[in-house]
């Protein structure tokens, strides 16, 4: 029978050690997988709660994301495993976005995370500094309200760096529809932020 | 003094109503370097030269786009941002969400192409012969009753008794119907349902044999297309445990 497993040789330790993990999770070592998802966890909880703004529902995608890397263990095919859990978590966060159209009751809340802010020059002066959160606050509520479809083709355009076609392939739509989207959602942004644009500029 | 305020706002109002008519998805995309067409370029430029609004438009675009690029990806915000929740799965989950049996593992292992395979290779050949030989056996059958053999008159007696119950519809039906005719148009029923039996019985024999000829030739084609297969994938399995 072909060995279907990963034999991917890569140089990079951290890739190295997420193969390994994975190769003992799927021989049933769960402890495996679960250092997976402490490595991982945080990270994904960021990715998507940029898409699904309610930090409860983004919490369940991440939660079922993870389930369905567990279960989907085998289809790994090499490569990152950390592009392969970003990807089931992209999908799930999709679910969550579908799941809220069929039941809408409020529209997301604002971000909460203002924990986060950019990483601000040191040399920066107290002033700049407070720009810099207050621009990234309107940017962050603004965010929240722009269609689903839209924020997350800017959230993976513009923030995670992934290319027209991998969205298009993600999101099952075609490269038109992904740049459209993006345009659309900065327009959208740019009518949301209309009486704020003054932070952004210069 | 009402109507200076209104000359003083004239030019501005035109130019909201001139940017009015304008693309602001092009010049989106433009802002974003997506436009490729030379046509659509070239309007687009237009635009922004000469639409104040437009050139606002582009250049807010931009600074949005740099915000946003700012904003740290997830990997850079993972640093400071800690998940709700612990998400490890719990031997219970890790028990329910695993195929159990070692075949279920299997066949998740190697998918669904994988699983196509070992099914074609467990049960292509018995399958394959089964089909073959009923394909066989349906054509001769078939080509008999259109040469009108013997089992002419079995299809047409088998027509007859395979619509059984509309021809217990009919024979229930029929005495109400002679009943009503007998009162109304006593001429016509006999002729009616007369002349609806004998086609039917006869006129199915060489209907049923042609279907019959052309489902057998396409479960023939199908046995003989899984033998193929199976043949094909068994053999280098047995070729390679022969060496």
């Amino acid at each position: 029978m072909e060995d279907l497993r990963a034999t991917t040789v890569t140089d990079d330790p951290v890739q190295r050690r997420d193969l390994i993990l994975l190769n003992r999770a799927r021989d049933g070592d769960l402890d495996a997988f679960n250092d997976l998802v402490v490595v991982y966890q945080d990270m994904l909880f960021a990715l998507v709660v940029r898409m699904v703004p309610d930090r409860d529902q983004a919490s369940d995608a991440v939660q079922e994301a993870f389930f369905s890397a567990y279960r989907n263990m085998e289809g790994f095919r090499g490569g990152s495993v950390r592009s392969w859990l970003s990807r089931i978590a992209i999908n799930a966060a999709m679910d969550a976005q579908r799941l809220k159209k069929r039941r809408p009751a409020d529209p997301y809340p604002e971000l909460e995370d203002d924990t986060w802010q950019p990483p601000a020059d040191a040399s920066a002066d107290p002033v700049t500094t407070s720009l810099t959160a207050e621009r990234h606050r309107a940017l962050n509520a603004a965010m929240a309200r722009i269609t689903d479809d839209q924020r997350t083709a800017i959230v993976l355009y513009d923030v995670e760096g992934y290319d027209y076609a991998e969205i298009a392939g993600m999101t099952n739509v075609s490269v038109g529809t992904v740049k459209s989207r993006i345009h659309r959602g900065r327009l959208a942004l740019r009518g949301l932020l209309a009486d704020r644009m003054d932070l952004f500029r210069g | 003094m009402a109507e200076q305020d209104r000359g003083s706002d004239d030019p501005r109002l035109a130019a909201v109503a001139r940017h009015a008519l304008h693309d602001e998805e092009l010049v989106a995309a433009f802002a974003a370097d997506d436009v490729v067409d030379p046509v659509d370029l070239e309007r687009a430029r237009s635009f922004v030269d000469r639409c104040a609004m437009c050139r606002e438009l582009h250049d807010d675009l931009r600074q949005i786009r740099s915000a946003v690029q700012a904003s740290g990806t997830a990997a850079q915000r993972a640093a400071s941002i800690a998940a709700p929740r612990d998400f490890r799965l719990t031997a219970e989950d890790a028990a329910r969400l695993r195929p159990g049996s070692p075949v279920a593992r299997l066949g998740a292992r190697v998918g669904w192409q994988g699983r196509l395979r070992l099914g074609v290779a467990a049960f292509g050949r018995p399958l394959g012969t089964g089909l073959a030989t009923l394909g066989v056996a349906g054509l001769l059958i078939g080509s008999l009753t259109l040469s009108g053999g013997p089992f002419a008159l079995m299809s047409g007696a088998g027509a007859g008794a395979s619509s059984g119950p509309p021809g217990a519809d009919q024979t229930a039906a029929a005495p109400e119907q002679s009943e009503r005719s007998m009162t109304s148009a006593p001429g016509s029923t006999t002729k009616d349902s007369g002349g609806d039996l004998v086609p039917s019985t006869t006129a199915g024999g060489p209907g049923v044999g042609a279907l019959l000829l052309g489902g057998s030739f396409a479960v023939l084609v199908a046995g003989i297309g899984l033998l193929a297969a199976s043949r094909r994938i068994v053999g280098p399995i047995s070729a390679r445990r022969g060496n």
